[in-house]
């Protein structure tokens, strides 16, 4: 991914975040969805050391996981296919 | 299905695309696209911002109830269980994307992506507050100053009440919204439906205020794979290089010129600061602003309209246009197909949903007479927007008896009844034995289920 000419260090910067948080918080999302559709928040275990969540806490948590998980691994590919120098 | 390479040049081939400042300051002009846009932007915000205050018998009309688990839909309402009605909603939804864009091109994004919408909107505001396209390019590149301050501040200010009001229209299809207005009001509203609330608002500031045409262009998966589905009979906004060029302004002893008198207008009005004259790029989200700005200028040289506008390459090059292709046929019967399915299934859905759940301390129980007895939890869903009195019965005896029935279980429309039930039989039958529990809601004979379990006794010669 080298920057097209014209283009200057801030908007490279931009797209590559934009390409890497988008898509990933799009399949957060998705994730997210499937998974709740399947388990219900109430009847999970979640470990002692955890703040006692509710329905929301727990819907946000999940959410927050997934993405970070689809955001490492858009960032790992982002950084693959950069060019070695 | 026609493979001809359609040439779109991909963002950043061309380093003339790009000015030196990456802000772009749309011109506004007024013309039919643009009023079409306005129509589209003010439809689809009255929907989204007025559904979540629309009641249906009682209820909040359309309300994806997170805590409670349940989709209400006009009356209708889905379970977790049925996800895949939401499933099936989503790939419509997919389906008919492709359908149009392979028809028309990128309709979704000049009209009716939030994106495209909300940076509308923001838009509209930045040009009420700071004025015309020249005026804001002078503001940015002033000093700061007191009136600067103001200026600005004035914009975010209504910014944010765009944004904050947003980010509750949000969350208000997700939690009660009259339930939560009233929380925000008294300060008493949840830590979770708080942070989403700004952190949706954040990210409409961000998007329609900062981002814009960022997020069409380096974000947006779509706009990218949108040209698997274009082909040369896609409807395009396209700039008739036939007529226009050589551009230039006509001189009188000068050489020939085309109808484009190079006036730029298209180019300062194009959110997305491309020139359309260049050819189809994956930066046009085909907004039609061009359409009007050049259909301005033709009217003012009395050139007819049209020297940018609606058409398709294979207009542009001289042929017919076809619109019943392979690649349309294809995507319509899917779409037709996934949507009288979705349809149907809905229409036949049995609003009844039945769990029966063992006891889960003991197996069986020997009561004072000698007899066996298993206990059960039966939970009774009414799907229906009315509320139902069910009959509990057990179907196939082999034996064992439901003490006390027919039981009789009330549940609300939406609502949800746990019924505890127990079966019986005489001593000394099998260990173990299949039985069918039937729940009928007593004025619908349609509305039926059974369910499967197992009732227990000790085991032929244990003592207990
Ligand atoms: S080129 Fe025209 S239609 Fe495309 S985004 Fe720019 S103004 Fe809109
Ligand atoms: S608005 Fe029309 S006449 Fe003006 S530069 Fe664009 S294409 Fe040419």
């Amino acid at each position: 991914m080298s920057g097209a000419p014209g283009e200057d260090a801030g908007t490279r910067r931009l797209r590559r975040v934009g390409a890497v948080l988008w898509p990933s918080f799009f399949a957060a999302g998705v994730a997210t969805t499937v998974c709740f559709a399947v388990l219900d928040p109430g009847a999970i275990d979640l470990p002692r050391w955890l703040p006692r969540l509710d329905a929301m806490g727990i819907y946000t948590l999940g959410f927050a996981a997934f993405w970070v998980a689809t955001t490492a691994a858009s960032a790992f590919t982002a950084l693959l296919l950069e060019d070695r120098r | 299905m026609s493979r001809t390479p359609i040439k779109l040049t991909l963002v950043g081939d061309d380093g003339a695309m790009y000015e030196s400042a990456p802000k772009v300051y749309p011109h506004e002009v007024p013309g039919r696209f643009g009023n079409l846009r306005k129509i589209a932007a003010v439809v689809l915000l009255g929907i989204f911002y007025g559904l979540p205050w629309l009641k249906w018998n009682g209820m909040q009309a359309v309300l994806f109830d997170l805590p409670a688990r349940k989709f209400h839909l006009f009356g209708l309402v889905l379970w977790p269980q049925d996800f895949p009605w939401l499933a099936g909603l989503l790939v419509i939804a997919g389906l008919s994307l492709f359908f149009f864009t392979a028809l028309a091109g990128r309709l979704w994004c000049g009209y009716a992506c939030p994106q495209t919408v909300w940076t509308e909107v923001f838009l509209w505001i930045e040009q009420r507050v700071e004025g015309t396209r020249n005026q804001r390019m002078k503001l940015d590149a002033a000093p700061w100053s007191a009136s600067k301050v103001r200026i600005k501040a004035t914009k975010h200010a209504l910014w944010l009440v765009l944004a904050l009001w947003t980010g509750f229209t949000f969350v208000g299809f997700f939690t009660p919204i009259a339930t939560l207005g009233g929380s925000l009001l008294h300060g008493e509203a949840g830590g979770w439906v708080t942070f989403w609330l700004l952190f949706y608002a954040f990210a409409t500031w961000g998007n329609a205020g900062f981002l814009r045409e960022q997020v069409c262009r380096y974000m947006c998966p779509y706009a990218r794979f949108q040209g698997a589905m274009f082909d040369r009979q896609t409807l395009i906004i396209a700039y008739d290089e036939k007529r226009g060029e050589p551009r230039g302004r006509a001189r009188k002893d000068g050489p020939a010129v085309g109808d484009c008198i190079d006036c730029s207008l298209c180019v300062q009005v194009c959110p997305t600061g491309i020139d359309i004259r260049n050819g189809l790029q994956y930066d046009c989200i085909a907004c039609g602003a061009c359409i009007d700005a050049c259909d301005g200028v033709m009217d003012k040289i009395s050139r007819p309209r049209g020297l940018i506008r609606y058409t398709t390459q294979t207009s542009l090059a001289g042929a017919a246009t076809r619109i019943l292709r392979p690649r349309v046929l294809v995507y319509g019967t899917l779409l037709l197909a996934a949507l009288t399915a979705w349809t149907w299934s809905l229409a036949v859905r049995m609003p009844l949903g039945v769990d029966v759940l063992r006891d889960r301390n003991a197996l069986y129980r020997v009561a004072s007479d000698g007899s066996i007895e298993n206990a059960y939890t039966l939970k009774v869903m009414n799907k229906d927007v009315v509320p139902h009195a069910y009959a509990i019965t057990l179907v196939d005896g082999d034996g064992v008896t439901l003490v006390g029935a027919p039981l009789v279980a009330e549940v609300e429309a939406g609502g949800i009844a746990a019924v505890a039930a127990t079966l019986r039989a005489a001593p000394g039958g099998p260990s173990m034995r299949n039985v069918h529990l039937r729940v009928a809601a007593k004025e619908d004979d349609r509305q039926v289920r059974e369910e499967e379990s197992r009732f227990f006794s000790p085991a032929p010669g244990a003592t207990r």
